[in-house]
């Protein structure tokens, strides 16, 4: 049956209502879990605090798995699914840019708004920087336009791309993710969390 | 190590060897038969000839005429702006491309509407978003456009409107460079006025 949009069981006009919806939630759990906390967060870089690797790859885990499973029950069809198209050059740069800016300002664009919502000042700032980014990109876009589009992939998967089965991708996936949670917490006692 | 641990540790692993022994079921872009059904039955891919006269006349950039008949038929005739896109070469990967694009919207004619259809829902199956038909084809264009019937007298004066308006999209069409005046049915008489005697009334 699903998914819901594409097949018209939700209307677009309901679309943007739920979406706003789960994005109040996301927001709230992203606080709740403490990702308003830059130094939560750049402690992935440093080493003593790993929690945004664990919640990622809990998420992506948990997503494909469960995309998986419903697929093979017939509740959603992966074909309809909307993949983001990958652009190689844009993505790498973009990559770069956003790496940068997360280890030296403490956010990533979602973690800013949660954190401005609590009424953190570089938060904010980092608000108004996104917009300001945003701008600047659509002003300059005739200059990098050719930039933005080299390197067009389509809508590619990773599994097609190494060859191997979604199913078997997807174990591998949930291996890594295992393994990871048994590893980081060796790191994280090695490294001393700094005092502030 | 915790039991809790232990036990989400297996639950994972356990989800994750499922997932793997699942049997894949083929992925495809086509869309559903329910749904194109739905589509077929809405009639929303028609444009009428007078939306598709009144859009080329203002030459309105987001319209693409695609001519779907063999190229002698479209090198005969075909509508100002129209490309030739065979039916049986629809397939190929450059006219895919160019239908897939999103910025205009793709009209399919033939000399009736059976072939424009056709390639309509050939698109549709693809998951082709912007692709419509001009309903009635080229044929209903000559009836409405080219030729239009004057409407009969106890026509709502919408009727006449359009008529006004099929008379000289025709005439745009034919390369025409002035609308044809309307005949007047009587020359107006002009009925000279005569001067009114100002009879002197009073004075000095």
């Amino acid at each position: 049956m699903g998914p819901l949009v594409p097949q018209g069981i939700i209307s677009p006009e309901w679309d943007f209502i739920i979406a706003l919806v789960i994005g109040i939630g996301f927001g709230f759990i992203l606080e709740g879990a403490g990702f308003s906390s830059s130094r939560n967060l750049v402690g992935l870089f440093y080493g003593y605090d790993f929690v945004v690797l664990r919640v990622f790859f809990t998420g992506g885990a948990t997503a494909a798995a469960g995309i998986l499973l419903m697929d093979y029950f017939g509740w959603i069809d992966i074909g309809q699914l909307y993949v983001q198209p990958t652009y190689w050059g844009a993505a790498i740069v973009g990559g770069l840019i956003m790496g940068l800016g997360f280890v030296t300002g403490g956010f990533c664009p979602g973690t800013s708004f949660a954190a401005a919502s609590i009424g953190k000042m570089d938060a904010l700032m980092f608000v108004v920087g996104t917009f300001l980014g945003a701008f600047l990109f659509g002003e300059t876009y005739p200059l990098i336009q050719n930039f933005v589009n080299s390197g067009y992939e389509g809508g590619i998967k990773i599994y097609d791309s190494l060859g191997m089965s979604r199913g078997l991708f997807t174990f591998l996936l949930i291996l890594v993710a295992v393994g990871m949670f048994y590893f980081v917490p060796v790191i994280e006692k090695k490294v001393r969390k700094p005092e502030y | 190590m915790q039991k809790g641990t232990i036990f989400l540790t297996v639950v994972a692993l356990g989800i994750g060897v499922l997932v793997w022994l699942l049997p894949e079921r083929p992925e495809s872009n086509d869309i559903p038969p329910h749904i194109l059904l739905h589509d077929i039955g809405s009639g929303t891919r028609f444009y009428s000839t007078d939306q598709i006269a009144s859009m080329l006349i203002g030459r309105d950039p987001s319209l693409q005429l695609i001519d779907v008949r063999d190229p002698e038929a479209y090198d005969k005739f075909h509508l100002p702006g129209a490309v030739n896109i065979p039916l049986k070469n629809i397939l190929q990967e450059e006219n895919i491309d160019m239908l897939s694009g999103e910025e205009q919207q793709h009209v399919f004619y033939s000399n009736g509407t059976l072939r424009a259809n056709q390639a309509w829902v050939l698109t549709k199956r693809m998951g082709i978003k912007n692709t419509f038909v001009m309903q009635g084809g080229l044929n209903h264009w000559i009836e409405t456009i080219m030729n239009p019937p004057y409407p009969p007298s106890s026509a709502p004066s919408q009727a006449f409107d359009l008529y006004d308006f099929r008379v000289a999209a025709g005439s745009y069409f034919r390369g025409e460079t002035a609308a044809p005046v309307k005949k007047q049915k009587a020359p107006v008489k002009v009925v000279p006025r005569r001067k009114k005697k100002v009879t002197v009334s009073g004075g000095c």
